[in-house]
């Protein structure tokens, strides 16, 4: 016993000391396996209504009907910005990875306008049934030089290996732009239309927080286009799911359908 | 204001404009005020495009066009989804350009005539009137309108 009536050094004085340095209480074993059991409920009951069909709920509608109060509520506010954005609720055990993958949406958002440089013939059919919007060989690449054709248009490019000799005639038009395509960029491949199927008309997602959240549609798009792109990323979230090869269940909860400037609409997914 | 505090930051907007705290209530009131704003929900058969004009800013008697577009467009547009409506707000930045600037509410009919209604320095409810009187609007009925 010391002259404070302490029975330790380490005990704490209350004139020098503050109460933040003080060591924290432990947690009971008991107090743990409630704080245990109380994690559990709540994922549980989370769970539970990720299972419930979306008609319960109070703000549910169908898309058509959604589509009217979301575009009422974008009306006068310009097209680029006025977009339709989907929300999906992830529910899985803590741990899991996230999903991800690959969407390709029937009616996508922004066009987006590919030139591919190839030589055969039926190679540019192909490209173009794909996709692109100009397909060509040498005539393309002198048209290019001479200035005829409108590269700003353009966003991407893709070339087969045999052009590439020819194109550097035209790297000064392309490569300001972006569009000289290379090797290394991987934009100079055997088959082009493969190419531009597996890659270009492609938008990847990730799971964050629990949700996958996307750009699906413009408030101009028709209410099939608006459905056909829902159904789309349905599809694609759900093989997600199944490429996960998770051990544990993942679910897919409830799906919001939102604008910009609009609410919240709960929707069938 | 300590309710509005708690609140997450996206939900704060709604509940600041006398909007029910409830996450539910808040929600559906928003979109019965879509659906049904006060003496908006009428058709305009004749009508082919409404397009307004007003400033960036409420001064010079500006704001009942900005509150115009804000309550009683949206509910125009839920009840006459093929009409093409169209909002230009202009950005004035000299003092005489803020003067100058016009806010109309322009109308294109059907058959190609064209009228305007003034909106400089009105109420809101007042050019939602003079539109209903000037197109000869059709007020919808009670079973049209969807209540959440």
């Amino acid at each position: 016993m010391n002259r404070l009536g302490t029975g330790t050094l380490f005990q704490r004085l209350f004139s020098t000391s503050r109460s933040a340095c003080a060591p924290k209480p432990k947690k009971s074993a008991e107090q743990v396996r409630n704080l245990q059991r109380k994690a559990d409920k709540k994922e549980a009951k989370i769970a539970r209504n990720a299972r419930r069909p979306a008609q319960d709920n109070p703000l549910y509608m169908p898309v058509p009907l959604a589509l009217r109060y979301l575009r009422a509520a974008e009306v006068g506010r310009p097209t680029n910005e006025a977009v339709i954005t989907i929300q999906t609720r992830v529910v899985s055990k803590k741990g899991v990875t996230p999903i991800q993958g690959n969407i390709r949406l029937t009616r996508p958002i922004t066009d987006s306008q590919i030139l591919v440089f190839a030589s055969d013939p039926a190679m540019q059919e192909a490209a173009r049934a794909s996709g692109a919007k100009v397909a060509g060989g040498k005539d393309l690449v002198e048209k290019i030089a001479s200035g005829e054709l409108d590269l700003s248009v353009f966003d991407r490019a893709v070339s087969t290996p045999e052009m590439v000799p020819s194109l550097r005639a035209i790297a000064r038009k392309l490569g300001p732009k972006g569009l000289m395509p290379t090797p290394k960029r991987g934009t100079v491949v055997e088959d082009v239309s493969s190419y531009i199927t597996n890659n270009l008309a492609l938008q990847p997602f990730r799971q964050k927080n629990n949700c996958v959240a996307l750009t699906i549609a413009r408030c101009d798009f028709s209410d099939e286009e608006v459905v056909g792109n829902v159904l789309s990323v349905s599809d694609a979230v759900r093989q997600a799911i199944v490429d996960a090869k998770s051990k544990n269940p993942i679910i897919v909860g409830q799906t919001v359908l939102s604008t910009t400037h609009g609410p919240g609409i709960v929707i069938d997914f | 204001m300590t309710r509005a505090k708690q609140l997450p930051k996206a939900s704060r907007a709604l509940f600041l404009k006398n909007f029910p705290a409830s996450r539910f209530a808040r929600q559906t009131q928003n979109l019965n005020l879509i659906a049904n704003y006060k003496d908006s929900a009428y058709k305009l058969p004749e009508v082919s495009k409404l397009h307004l004009v007003f400033k960036n800013h409420n001064s010079d008697g500006h704001m009942g066009a900005r509150k115009f577009w804000k309550w009683n467009l949206r509910t125009i547009s839920f009840h006459n989804p093929e009409l093409n409506i169209e909002v230009t707000r202009v950005e004035c930045p000299t003092k005489e350009e803020q003067q100058k600037c016009p806010s109309v509410l322009k109308v294109v009919y059907a058959d190609g005539r064209e009228s305007k209604i003034e909106c400089k320095d009105k109420h809101s409810d007042d050019i939602m009137k003079e539109l209903v009187e000037l197109t000869k609007a059709e007020k919808c009925e009670e079973s049209e309108i969807p209540v959440v």
